[in-house]
């Protein structure tokens, strides 16, 4: 016979102890067991979202390059890109290369590593990728990927439906080697 | 025996628990009036509900406000105030940040839409707490509305944080 689930025996054994109590010492047990346990809510079992988590990103410390990450991600806009590489800069990269901020010199580099296609107007995009509020300016010129835009690229991307970043929205890419 | 006595257990579900998460990286005090609010729901029955209305809305209003500053919305290439508003509203922030991240038409339409929702519902919320006589139907009918504002809220603030995945 299978062994009884522990949560439901733990759920049993507590209803069973507070069953005789009235409500205020109910109340009172709770708040000190909570307390006892350093638990001031009660989260839900994540199963979903860890899993997600780890099925959908690349995780820190992983040998990662950032044409691969943008195969994994498949940016449809330079703004989705910026964040790609806002990510990778301050999460994946050597740390030779880390840092918490980018800005155009740093999109223009990456983006050719990548093989994405180069924008027209490359001084733009972090500014428009600030006010899609995926980024925060630290300073002049700089950025800093901000909660939204790790977001973005850690549950968001791939989007369903994404033609992938050999089909960007705007312009075809001829060559995977495009820009270097 | 009184209703606000004893302390409840409130479960955090994984979607709040990233708003929760992003919200304190962005706005560290939306992110505690939102855990309130979630407390408030899913703890002992209140007087009122209309303090948790409330807060839901200042939530949202305040991750629009941050998103697109009234300033930016305006500045934009031909935006136009809507009829009898001195400021952006609620549903031009939202369009204009969900415009800046280059969405299809269809993708911004669900989460505009919400957005009036979350407001028409919001301030019928707050109208209804001032007209109904008994407050005690008052707080058996505001409670599913609040919850269901809250889902509202939820679901654009998933949409404004990038927080629902595929």
């Amino acid at each position: 016979m299978a062994e009884p689930d522990k949560e439901l025996v733990a759920i049993g054994s507590i209803i069973d102890l507070l069953l005789p109590l009235d409500q205020e010492q109910r109340g009172r047990v709770l708040e000190y067991v909570l307390k006892r346990l350093d638990m001031a809510t009660v989260r839900a079992p994540s199963s979903v979202p860890q899993e997600v988590v780890s099925s959908s990103v690349t995780s820190p410390g992983s040998v990662v390059d950032i044409r691969t990450l943008t195969v994994e991600k498949q940016p449809r806009s330079a703004i989705e890109m910026a964040a790609v590489i806002g990510y990778y800069i301050s999460e994946l990269a050597p740390a030779s290369e880390r840092s918490d901020t980018i800005n155009a010199d740093t999109i223009r580099r990456y983006f050719k590593m990548a093989g994405f296609p180069m924008p027209s107007a490359l001084r733009n995009v972090l500014p428009t990728a600030a006010s899609a509020g995926y980024f925060e300016s630290v300073d002049r010129g700089a950025y800093r990927l901000n909660p939204v835009g790790y977001n973005l690229v850690v549950h968001k991307l791939p989007r369903s439906g994404s033609p992938g970043p050999t089909t960007p929205s705007t312009k075809k890419r001829t060559s995977g080697r495009r820009g270097r | 025996m009184s209703p606000r006595r004893g302390i409840a257990v409130v479960v955090v579900a994984p979607t709040e628990r990233r708003i929760i998460d992003t919200l304190a990286g962005i706005l560290p005090a939306a992110a505690a009036s939102y855990e309130q609010c979630v407390a408030d729901l899913g703890g002992p029955p209140r007087l009122s509900y209309r303090g948790v209305a409330h807060e839901l809305r200042e939530v949202l209003r305040e991750v629009l406000h941050q998103l697109a500053p009234d300033g930016d919305v305006l500045a934009e290439p031909g935006f136009k105030l809507e009829k009898d508003q001195t400021r952006p509203t609620h549903r031009q922030k939202a369009l204009y940040v969900l415009r800046k991240r280059k969405l299809s038409p269809e993708a911004v339409r669900a989460p505009e839409l919400t957005v009036s929702l979350v407001d028409e519902l919001g301030a019928q919320i707050t109208r209804s707490a001032y007209t109904q006589g008994s407050n005690s139907a008052h707080t058996a009918s505001s409670l599913p509305e609040v919850r269901r504002l809250k889902v509202w809220v939820d679901a654009v603030l998933g949409e404004l944080l990038e927080i629902h995945g595929q």
